[in-house]
């Protein structure tokens, strides 16, 4: 039992939205001290709150809400955006177009192992900040940059949220519904935790090459390139036979029935996927061997596949008046592969998380005590846990200033003056 | 082993045995490879990595080096094949784990038990080895055997309640990519514990849940799972996509994703033509006046993306900060010319399926950069190289153990 791997890495995150501040809490989870550096002179939509003021929109915009449905005072320190991926890091206040900050960051970088950001490219540009000058004062620093579509190229400096970068990665246009146009399809999106992981991914494997040689490195992770990759068989499919895939709906190119299906109550679904004749079987006698399961041109996966369409209405017809969750377990003990489509509450609850201590209890000052999704991975010799909650914006100046980089007193109370150092927003930030 | 190459990579001093098929735990290892990782594959004699029988398949023809998943998948690493269940199968795999540094499967929970393979086994024979284990829930609890694909990993641990459309059942994301990020999860995690092994040598293992990577990693999962927390709201799907002028409308050569919502002024000016308005936005309120407005803006918004093409509309919404983007489809993807210029394409001379064209780096590392060394194993292509070569059986012994049916 021991060290969490990346003990006595120190992390300047510069982060904003949520692809960067995702990468940040994977490193800060397993150890690494991460120190956000955060403007209070700009206010970076969707990272603490999605706007500077609170607004309520109604129960549908489920990032911009509090505990309790009240921003209450320092509502940053309470919105649901920034309590996804803020625990284990630390905040402290400086602006960097100004030259005592650029002071600041330069002499914390000079002590730091890595750097992260995920502006968009000219960013760093306009601030004067080059990969070089944070050389200078660390030579084997490792700086990560996590653009939406590189450092370079005629998108570079393009703006993108996680729905965009999944779409021009070729993503959107395979997922939803076989029978609707895209317009219809869903909001739920992937890139953001691709170029998260991805981060992570180099980050580590710069540290490791670091640990090795002494050198330290510049990272480029174009975000929508990585998502590229997860769409690697319908790329592969039109290299190979100049095919171009469309969605397939809730179906598989290879497993038939697969589908979702309606429940007993209010928006309750269950899925079954279905690949071998085996799992066929158990399905056919869980349901009692009805009739129309007994086609034998239901007998092989290839015959469901062109009768799926079938298969759903007579699997939809049975799953109607049951229960999605009692209903996967009588289906599992059978061998076959179901589940239900969770809500929020049903997965909280849910016995597997449970037994496995999956959400953590938290208890945050601004925000109280509730449960989180906690550690993406189990290490059996480094039981692991949130060590503490997301940090209020500035929470840890007096630490870092003072005791980290040796800042006098005087000099914090004229960073302090100067509106630097601090808990809030000015008041006339628009 | 050209060990050469792999040195000048970042991890080109790690050494994986990869016991992983399918999706998750292949992509994990490729990831490995792609950044110099010496990888060595070990299939199933005869049959191999069941993703050698996932489509697409070179001009649709059914092939166990054929299948683009598999090649896509398994790029960089060498492939052997073992059959683990013979008795001088696992004792060769034991001579094995003595060379490597990581061992990474994705049998399901306990399969490695009932072939003798448990950590405390192998690294006893290794010590400090670091052994990954991919499951679809845990290696423990009560549905550590419940059987999973990719939907349904993303009907129980991801926020498939919320994709689709209300009045519809809940649709899945396309293709698998939920289990390709479990695999980069998974990828992650076996290098922290890899870089702490340079530290203290201590080795570990990890246990990946695919269920928890969807239920922690998906930001609108994570979003709505700590908005219940605080308010106990539930979410499902919405009436229309997204929210008013944030949506995916139809244009001149395909569809385009629009988020127009708080840069309302923003495009009003850009289809007027007129200077993009500075300060503050304006926030449209959901009264139903406002909405009136909305929907007659919507009309216009239409008529002018009607006339233009998806690049032209996107270069023009840039200019004005008005966050758009094309919906490519798997053509539009590999025509791209940012895609193109920055060199995301890498061709591959891949045995039996020829030259092809695949999706390269994901990261661009300035000091130790990705490589493509060598294309995707054919089943047991390096048996040889690895049981004379790097563990010194005789040719005689190999056919022997051919003979045997171990490998």
């Amino acid at each position: 039992m021991g060290n969490l791997p990346l003990e006595g890495v120190r992390v300047v995150d510069q982060t904003l939205v949520w692809v960067g501040p995702f990468c940040a809490q994977l490193l800060a989870d397993w150890g690494a001290e991460v120190i956000r550096v955060e403007p209070l002179q700009v206010f970076q939509p969707m990272t603490r709150a999605p706007g500077v003021r609170p607004i309520k929109r109604g129960i549908t915009d489920y990032t911009n809400d509090y505990p309790g449905g009240d921003p209450g005072d320092r509502h940053w320190n309470r919105n649901v955006l920034f309590q996804l991926h803020g625990r284990n890091k630390l905040s402290m206040t400086s602006n960097l177009p100004n030259p005592d900050c650029m002071e600041t960051f330069l002499r914390l970088v000079s002590i730091s192992d890595v750097v992260i950001e995920n502006n968009v490219p000219q960013t760093y540009d306009k601030l004067g900040v080059t990969y070089g000058m944070l050389k200078e004062v660390r030579p084997d620093v490792i700086l990560a940059r996590v653009p939406a579509f590189g450092l370079s190229g005629p998108y570079a400096n393009y703006r993108a949220f996680g729905s965009h970068m999944e779409s021009v990665a070729g993503h959107t246009w395979i997922r939803g519904y076989r029978d609707a146009p895209p317009y219809t399809k869903g909001t739920t999106y992937l890139s953001d935790a691709i170029g998260g992981v991805t981060a992570a991914f180099a980050i580590v494997a710069a540290l490791y090459h670091r640990r090795n040689t002494g050198e330290g490195q510049l990272i480029e992770v174009p975000t929508a390139e990585a998502t590229v990759s997860y769409v690697g068989e319908a790329i592969m499919d039109y290299v190979m036979n100049r095919r171009v895939q469309g969605p397939l709906g809730n179906g598989h190119p290879s497993r038939a029935p697969q589908g979702c299906y309606p429940c007993k109550g209010r928006d309750n679904w269950l899925v079954i996927s279905i690949g071998t004749d085996e799992e066929w079987e158990s399905l056919r006698q869980v349901m009692g061997d009805p009739e129309w399961a007994r086609d034998p041109a239901l007998a092989t996966v290839l015959g469901r596949y062109r009768l799926q369409d079938e298969i759903d209405s007579h699997l939809a017809e049975w799953t109607t008046d049951r229960d999605h969750i009692q209903l996967m377990h009588l289906l599992q003990a059978n061998g076959v592969p179901a589940a239900p489509v969770y809500d929020q509450g049903e997965l909280f609850a849910d016995p597997q998380m449970r037994s496995r201590g999956y959400f953590e209890e938290l208890t945050q000052p601004a925000t109280g005590t509730h449960l989180y999704p906690g550690m993406m991975w189990k290490m059996a010799e480094t039981p692991n846990r949130i060590r503490f909650p997301s940090p209020m914006l500035g929470e840890h100046n007096e630490w870092a200033y003072k005791e980290l980089l040796g800042t006098t007193e005087q000099e914090y109370r004229r960073l302090e003056d100067a509106g630097h150092i601090g808990m809030d927003y000015p008041d006339n930030l628009g | 082993m050209n060990t050469n190459l792999a040195n000048s990579q970042a991890l080109g001093r790690v050494k994986v045995l990869d016991l992983t098929h399918y999706v998750a735990g292949p992509f994990c290892t490729r990831l490995l490879a792609d950044y110099g990782a010496e990888v060595i594959k070990v299939e199933r004699p005869g049959q191999g990595d069941p993703g050698r029988r996932m489509g697409p398949f070179l001009r649709d023809h059914p092939h166990a080096e054929k299948s683009g998943a598999f090649l896509h998948l398994n790029h960089n690493k060498v492939g052997i094949t073992l059959n683990l269940k013979a008795a001088a199968g696992a004792r060769i795999f034991g001579e094995l784990v003595k060379w490597a540094d990581v061992v990474v499967e994705n049998f399901r929970p306990g399969v490695m038990d009932r072939l003798g393979l448990t950590y405390s086994r192998l690294t006893r024979l290794k010590p400090g080895l670091v052994m990954t284990s991919i499951s679809n829930f845990g290696q423990t609890g009560p549905y550590r055997d419940y059987k999973a694909t990719e939907i349904i990993e993303y009907a129980i641990g991801g926020p498939m309640l919320f994709t689709g459309t209300s009045g519809r059942e809940p649709v899945k994301l396309g293709a698998n990519v939920g289990l390709f990020l479990a695999g980069q999860m998974a990828a992650v995690a076996t290098l922290m514990a890899v870089y702490r092994n340079q530290r203290d040598a201590r080795g570990d293992h990890i246990d990946i849940s695919i269920m928890e990577t969807q239920a922690g990693s998906v930001d609108r999962q994570t979003a709505m799972l700590v908005n219940h927390q605080y308010t106990g709201n539930r979410f499902s799907r919405l009436e229309t996509q997204g929210s008013y002028l944030g949506t995916i409308y139809p244009c001149k050569d395909g569809y385009i994703d629009v988020r127009a919502r708080e840069r309302m002024p923003r495009l009003i000016a850009m289809m007027d033509g007129a200077e993009p308005l500075r300060g503050p936005l304006a926030v449209v309120s959901e009264t139903s006046e406002d909405r009136v407005k909305v929907e007659a803006l919507e009309r216009r918004l239409l008529d002018w993306l009607s006339q233009r093409t998806q690049r032209e509309i996107w270069a023009k919404t840039q200019e004005h900060r008005v966050l758009t983007a094309p919906l490519y489809d798997s053509s539009g993807v590999l025509e791209d010319p940012h895609f193109r210029i920055r060199g995301l394409w890498t061709k591959v001379e891949s045995g039996d399926s020829g030259l092809l064209e695949y999706p390269g780096r994901q990261i661009l590392m300035g000091a130790t950069p990705w490589r493509v060394r060598r294309p995707a194993p054919t089943l047991g292509q390096h048996n040889t190289d690895i049981y004379c070569g790097l563990l010194g059986y005789s040719p005689s012994d190999l056919s022997r153990l051919r003979q045997m049916d171990v490998i």
